[in-house]
């Protein structure tokens, strides 16, 4: 009632200043200026890989007109190891995970590395299996193959399927360390407003180590050089070396363009022997800073003791050695100041960083401050947080039909959608819904996951007289509660009642019952009847097949 | 199908129009005839509403004028809608080809069913303007209706034609469900409050129409006024009791034979009774079959006369003494109970419905408890929705629960800090739930001022709930010290409401 007297009036609501919300607005601002992935409309922002429609010019001339002759010059070595990388994207269908989005044409960029590898964007490649390169003035498309991604860290390694290209086209080689601010940066590319090589060339601005996808964070080096949608992927350099891989732009801004640095590159690349992607170290305790003034006499510091306080470990494990008012006052080799910032050569940087960069086999060693006494610890440090609702890291949403009902598990694809949508949420608040409950949790225990109907029923006489579950969270299947999607196809599996019970999380959502065998029955109807051809994604398919435990 | 959740937003708009007051000068006539009563017993309500500032509760939004319409009953009162009058302190009343405007006040006002009543300074009003009969039954479908009104597209009067398209029983707002009537009779911003009449008798009071459609109004049918008014009557509050319970329908082939339940029998199954004391007699799987003696359909439908209606009409009729006889059917069993209904729905994020917001300021913090009406201020925001969502916040996780203990409130930082030294270093905790304060877990905003009040300790901590946020810490001397230099600062009149000021100012019992 409240909200709509202000609809009337057409006096809004005052929104609040968004100065509580500085760590995570940040991102979320940063996230959301980006725009949308392009045909999904769901996931997180697209980074710069445009659709390639976009690349036919104004008079609509064929792209590939013959270039007029020029004079021989020799290809510079930066230009030989820079290729514009097309990818057939299809994104995944949330609302109908048997199948897939139609294709769409995406172009980026990526870089020639060492090990005949191509170093390219996540986001440019992302959910696409027919992905080719094409070099910098040839006339030729040479299929590529994804080997490694991280969609934390926006990367992703191609190999070719003709490596003789790599005769031709040598790597780039990186620079040690990072760029200093004001250093003079070329970005190579293949950027919307034409089809070649595009070059633009600015300085580095700022340096900072901040979050990239939520948690993750990373060392994030800004340049005011141009970088628009298809730079994605492709190098800056300074002098004759790359520094990074430009990333993305601040939407709605001038020239604040943002590229991984090498050193975030080479920590991604070193998973390359094993063949996949394990998550950097990382620090998700929540924290505080020291800068009020009440505190230190709150906590009987001393004023020559500075660092970061420690609010919440994120670990429930008893053993775990930091505790609520910690002043971590050391991480590593580094001394923490008041704002919980490092000093790196010439830059300040989050205290995180430290952690990154310190971490030995799992531990870092802390010097902290705890009731006036000083105390080295050493602090277990894990790779990445297990998100209940995780990324997706390219791979399609696992599925499982029984009768008209579809079952998916919640990633942060359907996440992100709903977060663009103020209105819905506001109404799924008072369902209760985990989707929005447990958003930003981790798992409670190894393999949880939340399990949701991502589509009406399937019209269906076993559905009739059932309101659609569109979004419900599955609470338990015959009172038994599930954990994750495996577990609800044994559960639906090793069922031997007349009834099957499906439950709801959802405040307010009604009890679907079905009979079991007659569900059962009508599968393969309903399957050719809506043109479904797998009832479930493999690895869940060999779950139902296998015999039921006894 | 279940029934929804009664917290339904709501795709009609109210009617109240925004508009500066301008009055015309009536230009000399000739001698008219005395017009027609219905005419006369109507009258157009100029309210001047000062909405609450959430973010700001130690002050009001700014004045806006509002009309509307309203008609005069039995009793020398007015009734119109509650959203036309809510928030008002200044509401004055002008009948039909008058020129002049009568002072009134609000007398009662139930947002729940959006009736209001008002009192006029000058009675001697209503020697000219008498009341406009209502009709004592439900109109028929078809039967020719006139509204008449002041909706915005002009100043004077306005009567527009139509029929009675569907009446329905369906939810108006949390917690209140009532019969509603629907006409195709143009209604438009400024009717509500405004008289329906067929055949000479009034059917209803326009209250909303839906946006988007064509001549899709709704009426507040006599019936539903009458509840109001005998409620009201004497200073009493309004409330209506009702059934809660979650339901589902039986609509679907398999609950029969999974329930045993005989194919003769029909009704609507209680999916979780919306009490789990042992002794509430409604049990998960009953099936309500009969209303009084009124038959339950799959649907959860009743019938009466040509009307088929939701069964929780069934149980507004069949009320008495706070119970309603229903017949269930258990185990193949009919079994003739008393169920209990509830009047109050009590939830720990409230509606403000007509009430300014609770505060306390301390130092450069503010405190409120969360409503209703501050979520919905947030939740505009998809930057700060993703925060309250990856911070867990109570706001969220709580939205739609029943306070776990009696006077629980969640406790809100409303307003950004007023700034001053001692938030220097801080984050703006706006929108944080206040979780515990110096270690004790506060139950609602008065136990969090009495904490303060009784505190002894160097410092105050200030916990948030959720992950991620900041405690503050405050130095407790120098808090108290600057609070008069922060109220000047910022100009806020009072440190907090009068009852939090009681609280603040008692000294403690040792």
């Amino acid at each position: 009632m409240g909200s709509f007297i202000f609809g009337i009036l057409g006096i809004g609501p005052h929104f609040p200043p968004m100065f509580g919300f500085r760590r995570l607005a940040n991102r979320t601002a940063s996230r959301l200026r980006l725009g949308l992935v392009g045909a999904a409309g769901f996931g997180v922002c697209q980074l710069l890989a445009e659709p390639a429609a976009n690349a036919v010019n104004a008079t609509g001339a064929p792209k590939d007109t013959a270039p007029a002759a020029t004079p021989a010059s020799p290809a510079t070595s930066v230009e030989t190891s820079v290729v514009k990388v097309f990818a057939t994207a299809r994104g995944p269908d949330v609302f109908r995970p048997w199948q897939k989005q139609a294709p769409h044409e995406e172009t980026g960029s990526g870089i020639v590395i060492e090990g005949k590898r191509i170093l390219t964007a996540f986001r440019a490649i992302q959910y696409s299996n027919e992905i080719q390169i094409q070099a910098n003035q040839a006339g030729d498309k040479i299929t590529a193959t994804v080997e490694l991604v991280s969609n934390e860290m926006d990367l992703a390694v191609l190999k070719l399927g003709d490596e003789s290209f790599f005769d031709t086209h040598p790597p780039l080689a990186r620079a040690q360390g990072a760029p200093s601010i004001k250093d003079t940066v070329l970005v190579y590319g293949y950027p919307i407003g034409g089809t070649s090589l595009s070059i633009t060339k600015g300085i580095v601005s700022r340096i900072e180590f901040t979050q990239y996808n939520f948690p993750t964070y990373g060392l994030r080096v800004q340049i005011d050089a141009a970088i628009n949608p298809g730079n994605s992927g492709g190098p800056a350099v300074a002098g004759d070396r790359m520094v990074g891989m430009a990333l993305s732009h601040l939407g709605g801004t001038e020239n604040i363009g943002y590229i991984v640095p090498n050193e975030e590159i080479d920590i991604f690349l070193k998973n390359l022997p094993a063949g996949k992607y394990t998550p950097k170290p990382g620090f998700y305790d929540a924290c505080q800073t020291l800068q009020n003034a009440a505190l230190r006499p709150f906590l009987k510091l001393e004023k020559f003791e500075e660092g970061m306080l420690v609010r919440k470990a994120d670990s429930s494990d008893a053993r775990y050695p930091l505790k609520e008012w910690d002043l971590i006052e050391k991480v590593g080799g580094y001394p923490v100041d008041d704002q919980g910032m490092v000093h790196v050569g010439e830059l300040r940087l989050d205290f995180r960083y430290a952690v990154q960069k310190d971490t030995v086999n799992g531990q870092i060693p802390m010097e902290i401050v705890r009731g006036g006494k000083h105390l080295r610890l050493e602090v277990p440090i894990p790779n990445g947080r297990e998100m209940l609702i995780p990324g997706v890291r390219g791979a399609y949403p696992p599925y499982f039909i029984y009768g008209p009902i579809v079952f998916t598990k919640a990633t942060q694809a359907i996440s992100a959608g709903l977060m663009r949508n103020a209105n819905l949420m506001g109404g799924m608040t008072w369902d209760a819904s985990p989707l929005l409950n447990r958003r930003g949790d981790r798992a409670a225990f190894p393999g949880e996951e939340i399990v949701l109907v991502p589509c009406p029923l399937f019209p269906n006489k076993l559905g009739a007289g059932y309101d659609p579950p569109f979004f419900h969270v599955v609470a338990s299947i015959n009172a038994v509660p599930v954990r994750n999607l495996k577990h609800l196809v044994e559960l639906l599996r090793d069922a031997r009642t007349d009834y099957v019970t499906i439950r709801f999380v959802d405040r307010n959502k009604e009890a679907i019952v079905f009979p079991r065998k007659e569900t059962l029955a009508a599968t393969e109807q309903i399957l050719s009847d809506n043109g479904v051809r797998a009832q479930a994604s493999p690895e869940l398919l060999e779950v139902w097949q296998k015999k039921p435990s006894p | 199908m279940a029934e929804e959740a009664f917290a339904m937003m709501h795709r009609c708009t109210l009617l109240g129009v925004l508009s500066a007051a301008i009055l015309l000068a009536p230009r000399a006539q000739p001698a008219a005839p005395p017009p027609p009563s219905a005419e006369n017993s109507v009258v157009k309500v100029f309210s001047t509403v000062r909405n609450p500032d959430v973010f700001r509760p130690w002050t009001k939004q700014a004045p806006a004028d509002f009309t509307g319409s309203g008609v005069v009953i039995e009793g020398k009162r007015i009734l119109t809608n509650a959203h036309v009058v809510l928030y008002s302190n200044q509401v004055q009343i002008q009948a039909n080809q008058a020129g002049d405007k009568i002072g009134a006040t609000v007398e009662a006002v139930a947002p729940g069913i959006d009736l209001a009543v008002l009192k006029l300074d000058d009675e001697s009003f209503f020697d000219s303007h008498p009341p406009l009969k209502r009709a004592s039954e439900l109109p028929a479908i078809k039967d020719s209706v006139l509204v008449y009104g002041y909706p915005t597209g002009g100043s004077s009067l306005s009567i527009t034609k139509g029929i009675v398209s569907r009446i329905e029983f369906t939810f108006y707002n949390y917690p209140v469900s009532g019969l509603r009537i629907q006409l195709d009779a143009a209604i438009n911003p400024g009717n509500s409050g405004g008289p329906a009449i067929a055949d000479d008798r009034m059917i209803g009071l326009a209250f909303s129409h839906l946006v988007g459609a064509e001549n899709i109004g709704y009426i507040i049918p006599t019936e539903e006024i009458d509840l109001f008014l005998k409620q009201v009557e004497g200073g009493k509050a309004y409330s209506k009791p009702a059934l809660y319970d979650l339901t589902q329908t039986l609509e679907n082939s398999a609950l029969r034979p999974f329930l045993k339940i005989d194919k003769a029998d029909t009704g609507i199954l209680v999916l979780q009774p919306d009490n789990d004391d042992p002794g509430y007699p409604l049990k998960k799987w009953d099936l309500i079959s009969k209303v009084g003696s009124m038959a339950v359909d799959d649907q959860g439908m009743i019938h009466l006369g040509a009307l088929r209606l939701d069964y929780h009409y069934g149980v507004q009729r069949e009320a008495h003494d706070g119970k309603v006889a229903v017949e269930i059917v258990r185990d193949g069993k009919h079994l003739r109970i008393e169920a209990p209904l509830e009047s109050e729905r009590p939830q720990v994020i409230p509606w403000l419905s007509g009430a300014y917001p609770r505060y306390f300021v301390y130092g450069p913090a503010v405190f409120s408890p969360a409503t209703g009406d501050f979520f919905g201020g947030f939740i505009g925001s998809t930057e700060a929705v993703n925060a309250l969502l990856f911070g867990s916040n109570p706001m969220v996780t709580r939205r739609a629960d029943k306070p776990a203990f009696p006077g629980e409130e969640i406790v809100v930082v409303s307003s950004p800090f007023l700034p001053h030294p001692l938030s220097e270093g801080y984050a703006n905790p706006v929108g944080h739930v206040v979780s515990e304060v110096n270690g004790v877990k506060i139950r609602n905003l008065r136990h969090l001022v009495e904490v303060l009040r009784d505190a002894q300790t160097d410092f105050i901590t200030i916990v948030f709930a959720g992950r991620g946020e900041e405690t503050l810490v405050f130095p407790r001397k120098k808090m108290l010290e600057a609070t008069d230099e922060i109220l000047g600062d910022n100009g806020i009149r009072e440190q907090g409401s009068p009852d939090l000021m009681e609280v603040w100012k008692t000294v403690p019992k040792h």
